[in-house]
Formats: C-alpha cells, sequence, structure tokens
C-alpha cells in the first residue's frame, strides 16, 4: 500500500490545476463587467494564485535537484 | 444549502477514491479522488457571503431618505447640506451634515460647532446637524481598506476608492474619480464667503447597486437631494474626512437608463486658523488605534530580510574565498561559476546576485519610506 502519485505527477495536476482557476479567475473578474456568478471572487483568487504559487515551488525543486545533481 | 451539500458530497467521493487508490496502487483513482477531494474543498470554501435582492435594497432604503427629507422641508430648512469633517466634532471618526435654517446662513467654525455639543438642532446659528446616510457605508470602505480616512490624502483615495467598488464590495461596474483644482475670488452664495478655493471632484460610477435609490433621490419632488444616496454620501463622507474640509454635493447628472451617475462635489476651503483643530486631530491620532497597511509592512521587512540575507551570504563568501582560497574581489564578483551551485546552471555569477541583493533592499526601504509619508 503506498501513494500511486509521484512528486512529478503532482506537479503537472497543480500546473493544469492553476491554469484552470487562473484563466476562471480573470474571466470572472468584476473589472469585465459584473457577472451573475455568486461565488467569492477574491477567495477564487487566492485560491488560484496559492496552486500556482505551489507549482512553481515544485518547478524551483525541480531546477533545484538539477543544478545539484551535475 | 444545497452548494454546500454538493462540496461535502465531492469531498467524501474524493477521499474514498483516494483512500482505494492507495489500496489498489490505481494512478487514475488517485487523479480522480485528488481532483474530487480539491474541487469540493474549494467549492466550500468559495462559496458566497449572504446575498439580497436588489429590490429588497431599494425598498428598504427609500423610505428613510423620503422622510429625512420630509422632516427637512417641514422644518423649513432651506440652506445647502454640507458634509463636515471630523474636526467640527469631538468624535475623531465621523462625519455630519449641517445645514443651515436660513439659506444665507454662514457656515460656523469648528469651535462653535464643538461648543453646542452633539446635539441635533443647532440653536446658534439656527441649523441641523444629521448623520449621513452613508456613513456607515463609508465607514465600511474603511474596514475593508484597513485604514481610516482622515489619515490619508485625496491622492490615495483617487486610487483605491475605484479598487474598493469594484472588485472589493462590487458596488459598481466602474469608478472613476478626477479632481479639478481652480483658483477663485468669486463669492457665488453665503457657503463661499469665506473660502478661498473651489476645488471640484468629479465622480462617475457606472451600473451601481444603488442606481435606482439614486434615480429616486434625484426627483424634483426631493428638496434636499443633494445629501445623496447612500453611496454618494459615503463617497462624500471620505472625501471630507480625506481632505479635513467641508465638502458640498454639487451637481449630478444620470443617464436616461440610470446606469451612469455623475457626481460633483466641491471642497470648501476654510482660511480661517486651523492650528486647534489640527492640534485636536493629532492628539485623536495618537489616541486612536493605528491601522497600519499590513500588507505594504509585511512586503517591506520581507524584501529587506530577503536583501540582507544575500547581501550577508555574499559577504561571508567574499571573505571566505579571500581568506581560504586566495581570490581577489574582481574574481570573487565577476568570475565564471559554471562549475559551481552558485551557477544554477544559467551562468549566474555573484555580482548578479549582488545586484539582486541590493535591488531588494532598496525595494523593502522604499515601501517603508512611502508607508511613513502616506502616515504623515
Amino acid at each position: 500500500m503506498r501513494f500511486p502519485l509521484s512528486f512529478w505527477d503532482i506537479s503537472l495536476w497543480l500546473a493544469v490545476t492553476s491554469i484552470i482557476l487562473l484563466i476562471t479567475s480573470e474571466l470572472i473578474s468584476p473589472y469585465y463587467g459584473k457577472t451573475n456568478i455568486l461565488i467569492n471572487k477574491k477567495r477564487l483568487r487566492n485560491a488560484a494564485l496559492t496552486t500556482g504559487t505551489l507549482f512553481l515551488i515544485t518547478v524551483a525543486i525541480r531546477i533545484y535537484s538539477l543544478v545539484t545533481s551535475t | 444549502m444545497p452548494k454546500r451539500l454538493v462540496g461535502w458530497l465531492l469531498l467524501a467521493l474524493g477521499l474514498t477514491a483516494l483512500a482505494i487508490s492507495i489500496i489498489y496502487e490505481s494512478t487514475i483513482l488517485a487523479f480522480i479522488g485528488l481532483g474530487l477531494t480539491f474541487w469540493g474543498t474549494l467549492s466550500l470554501y468559495i462559496s458566497p457571503e449572504k446575498y439580497v435582492k436588489q429590490t429588497l435594497l431599494d425598498s428598504t432604503t427609500i423610505p428613510a431618505l423620503t422622510n429625512l427629507n420630509q422632516i427637512l422641508s417641514e422644518l423649513k430648512y432651506q440652506g445647502k447640506p454640507i458634509y463636515l469633517p471630523p474636526k467640527y466634532f469631538r468624535d475623531f471618526e465621523t462625519t455630519r451634515i449641517f445645514i443651515a435654517k436660513n439659506k444665507r446662513t454662514k457656515l460656523p467654525t469648528a469651535e462653535e460647532i464643538q461648543q453646542q455639543g452633539e446635539k441635533t438642532f443647532l440653536e446658534n446659528p439656527e441649523a441641523a446637524l444629521i448623520t449621513p446616510p452613508g456613513l456607515s457605508l463609508s465607514k465600511l470602505f474603511e474596514k475593508t481598506l484597513g485604514t481610516t480616512f482622515t489619515r490619508v490624502d485625496l491622492e490615495y483615495l483617487q486610487q483605491n476608492l475605484p479598487k474598493l467598488l469594484i472588485e472589493d464590495l462590487e458596488i459598481a461596474e466602474n469608478v472613476e474619480i478626477e479632481t479639478e483644482y481652480k483658483d477663485t475670488d468669486e463669492i457665488t452664495d453665503s457657503i463661499s464667503e469665506n473660502r478661498i478655493k473651489n476645488n471640484l471632484i468629479h465622480v462617475k460610477i457606472t451600473n451601481s447597486i444603488f442606481k435606482g435609490i439614486c434615480t429616486e433621490n434625484r426627483k424634483p419632488s426631493y428638496k434636499f437631494c443633494t445629501i445623496g444616496c447612500p453611496l454618494c454620501s459615503a463617497i462624500a463622507c471620505a472625501l471630507t474626512k480625506a481632505t479635513g474640509e467641508p465638502i458640498v454635493m454639487e451637481r449630478f447628472q444620470t443617464s436616461e437608463d440610470g446606469e451612469i451617475i455623475e457626481t460633483t462635489y466641491r471642497i470648501l476651503e476654510t482660511t480661517e486658523p486651523q492650528e486647534q483643530a489640527e492640534k485636536a486631530l493629532t492628539e485623536a491620532a495618537e489616541i486612536i488605534e493605528p491601522h497600519p497597511s499590513r500588507l505594504s509592512k509585511v512586503a517591506g521587512l520581507f524584501l529587506i530580510a530577503y536583501g540582507s540575507a544575500i547581501l550577508a551570504w555574499i559577504g561571508w563568501l567574499t571573505w571566505y574565498e579571500i581568506t581560504t582560497v586566495g581570490k581577489d574581489f574582481i574574481l570573487i564578483f565577476f568570475g565564471s561559476r559554471t562549475n559551481d551551485p552558485i551557477g544554477l546552471g544559467i551562468g549566474m555569477r555573484v555580482i548578479y546576485y549582488f545586484l539582486i541583493g541590493l535591488a531588494l533592499l532598496f525595494s523593502g526601504l522604499i515601501t517603508f519610506v512611502r508607508r511613513r509619508r502616506s502616515k504623515v
């Protein structure tokens, strides 16, 4: 019994999720006119930024591992 | 409630799928579980605050404004409503509207108003001091921005009010604030008698949630329409607090469909000595709990700490390489580090780190200096 996803699988999943969330958050931004979607847009943006940051951290870890392995 | 139910359902399904994926070591199930758990949690996290219908807002607010108008009309108040800044009162966080009984009555000094206490109806001169309909809304603005308008200036309002109204509170679709400064010696009415400047502020609001109330308030039957709807009144409160001067709503324009509301505010700058009021404001600023812009403070500290850490590391590296390896400064700073982890595989040199460290340190310091200036 072990968790079947590797670190890079999660990194890829984070990348896809963050892109979806960032695009959604940008499209429903009040600056493009009021939308009738009743969600907390600020929280959605925060979630998008958090997943984006997490993905960038995984990228940084990847770069670090590449540099140190040489 | 069903929305939250969906969230919980997704979360439960996701966790189950994750558990099964661990038991059977299935990658696909793990992805599905991860996705369901994430979206379930997200849907619970982004669920909206309580919303009310706009029609409900209109029908509950309009009667209060109508009443205010009727009372003032029946009491035969004829003066133009003037928004007074906190320096006119003992409570340094409030603003009130001054309406003189007589059209020709001059605006009394801050001292004269303070002497008469917190009365609603003043006797000398005969006038009314009423609470603006947008006072609570302006306090909500302050709470959301994490500051008090007595500590900011007009420029701050110009930069932050549109974002606040559009993005944070979603009150309007677009907000534009423009200032117009013009010196004039003209004395147009009793209000301007002891003024030297007429500074105008134009506010254009597009598709506001208060458009129904605003349109209603501007009907000819509303004698005191220059008190404003809650939104226009809240903006007037913010302006009078930020400028520290009395404000008058000068002109209104509403588009045919009521979507665009344009309001012009006039700042009445007093020529009388204000040492006492300024002193009182300074005292108040010491008493009132500070509302620092926490984000800029944290950002500034973070930049300074980061910059300092990089510079300290460069200092240690330089010292180490001079004393142990015997390198000189030029070689240390400009020498190639291709085979070193410092190079990061992209040709980084110590000088680049040094410049990054300096940039971070100065950015942090500038953030701090700007904060201090805005406080002053």
